[in-house]
């Protein structure tokens, strides 16, 4: 296999897990704004709101696979030019690629596209889900370099 | 950390595949097979969204941009109305609904709903002013903003803005949610997702549902709304509709004080396909009489020969929904001729429908009915 082939599955592998980690921290967020408001929801229907959410995800994993794509561009150019910890890097730009994202795409709607980041603390958690994406491409690439990271 | 890349290949098309599937199901939408005549009564209106009838045969009609035309005699004039307050027209604000007093001849009065204020800091706003002649025209007089929702938000977005008059002459105001806020729907301290009861001065009245509540804000007649954009009187009974997110659009018999639900009970999804709420209905919450889900984006609401129609944006339509007392029942589509995205509907002195279609190019368009099945 080449190791194009296997950064793109890296690629993917990292999209998907912050695709899904992004949808179950949106859901935890807008039924915790229910809660503020007085509303009780008990565990199973709290499980099946986040279950039922994944229903984002054919749209949320390619936004997320094109935002990676520019940010772990960038972050590969400071592993190279600037140096450190590759691992760092890569979870650097997934935090900032993602909230980058959101940033546009609040720019572009005028209102958040995504519920559960209207609160700071919930667009910080997409930045949470885009370092462990990053996280997870830097481990699943580790082999593709001789960097440590 | 090592791992199979065939399984991981094998788990992300296996999740793809899971998410992606989705059920699409068509519906059939009756039509209501009334014989009716229409007539373009005027053309050239930019972004037309609310029409009212003066007792003299002239309709005003606001331009979401900020201009308060007139038609006269079946021709738009070229003076709009002078002195109309600046507003605050970006996304779904601007200029946006006109009423007509019920007292005209004696006190001239009209009110209008506007967006007002800047793109980081808005309301909706009513005022009530004097319509007096001008030239071929009118000049608005002794402008008074009578109320400003509070807070203010950010983004141009969910201003709803339809004013009605009761027959005790309060008026009644739609505050939309503001998209982003919207779970001040369910907050008494605020006045977003609410219908609001005022007097024609502004004051309030003391039979308010939450008048001595220190937490809750004295104008607030119901709560629990999102986007709604009709109200429509039967008598004493006040029906109003408002537009879900995705899915969850409604006809709602508004009682004082009563609580409809947005956004802890919803039947509609976000736009991404989100939840709103674990919950399609919710102890304490008014569920609707009429459920649009997929949504047509109900956009205004007429009593007219004992049927209520709603004009729609996103079906393109009117529909036709009979009416007795909660019993609100949805006909179907009504004069199919008329097409494009539908922006009001309103009753005028000589007893016809009139609907204004939406865009930059709208019509204001005449419907004569002239056999109801």
């Amino acid at each position: 296999m080449t190791n194009f082939f296997r950064g793109l599955i890296a690629l993917l592998v990292a999209s998907l897990t912050t695709a899904l980690l992004g949808s179950v921290f949106s859901s935890q967020f807008v039924m915790s704004d229910l809660i503020s408001v007085g509303a009780e929801i008990p565990f199973s229907d709290r499980l099946s709101m986040t279950i039922d959410d994944f229903g984002i995800l054919p749209s949320l994993i390619p936004l997320t696979l094109v935002c990676f794509v520019i940010a772990f561009s960038i972050g590969s150019l400071c592993i190279k030019y600037i140096g450190g910890k590759r691992i760092v890097w890569y979870m650097v730009a997934g935090a900032a690629g993602l909230m980058a994202t959101l940033l546009v795409m609040k720019a572009v709607l005028l209102v958040s596209g995504i519920a559960g980041t209207r609160s700071t603390l919930g667009f910080l958690s997409f930045g949470l889900a885009g370092a462990i994406g990053g996280w997870v491409f830097a481990k699943l690439t580790h082999s593709l370099t001789n960097q440590g990271d | 950390m090592k791992i199979s890349i065939k399984l991981a290949l094998q788990i992300f098309v296996w999740c793809l595949i899971t998410v992606m599937s989705v059920t699409v199901s068509a519906q059939h939408v009756p039509v209501v097979t009334d014989d009716y005549r229409t007539e373009v009564v005027a053309s050239g209106l930019n972004q037309p969204w609310a029409a009212a009838h003066l007792p003299n045969g002239d309709i005003l009609i606001t331009e979401r941009g900020g201009t308060l035309r007139v038609v006269r005699g079946g021709k738009l004039l070229d003076q709009a109305v002078d002195n109309v307050p600046e507003v605050y027209f970006a996304g779904q604000g601007g200029l946006l609904d006109v009423l007509i007093d019920a007292d005209f001849d004696t006190t001239k009065r009209i009110y209008l709903s506007f967006a007002h204020g800047t793109s980081d800091a808005n309301a909706i706003r009513l005022i009530s002013a004097q319509l007096n002649p001008l030239g071929d025209s009118y000049r608005l007089e002794n402008v008074t903003p009578i109320f400003t929702a509070s807070p203010l938000k950010r983004a141009p977005q969910h201003y709803s803005g339809r004013i009605e008059q009761l027959n005790d002459k309060t008026l009644l105001l739609t505050v939309g949610d503001g998209f982003d806020y919207r779970e001040h729907a369910q907050k008494l301290d605020s006045h977003l997702g609410k219908i609001i009861r005022i007097n024609r001065d502004g004051s309030v009245p003391q039979d308010n549902p939450f008048i001595g509540n220190e937490k809750a804000k004295p104008e607030i007649w119901s709560y629990g709304h999102r986007n709604h954009q009709a109200i429509a009187l039967i008598g004493d009974a006040v029906y109003q509709n408002e537009h879900g997110p995705q899915g969850g659009d409604e006809v709602n018999l508004i009682t004082p004080g009563t609580n409809y639900g947005w956004p802890i009970a919803t039947i509609g999804r976000d736009y991404n396909g989100a939840r709103i709420s674990p919950f399609t209905s919710y102890p304490n919450t008014q569920a609707p009489l009429v459920d649009w889900t997929p949504s047509i984006a109900p956009s205004s609401m007429a009593f007219y020969r004992g049927r209520l129609y709603v004009t729609a944006l996103a079906e393109q339509s009117i529909r036709a929904l009979s009416v007795e007392g909660d019993a609100v029942k949805d006909l179907g589509k009504v004069f199919t001729g008329i097409e494009g995205r539908l922006r009001d509907i309103s009753v005028g002195i000589d007893d016809t429908l009139y609907v204004l279609s939406d865009g930059d190019q709208a019509e204001l368009i005449k419907i004569t009915l002239t056999l109801l099945r």
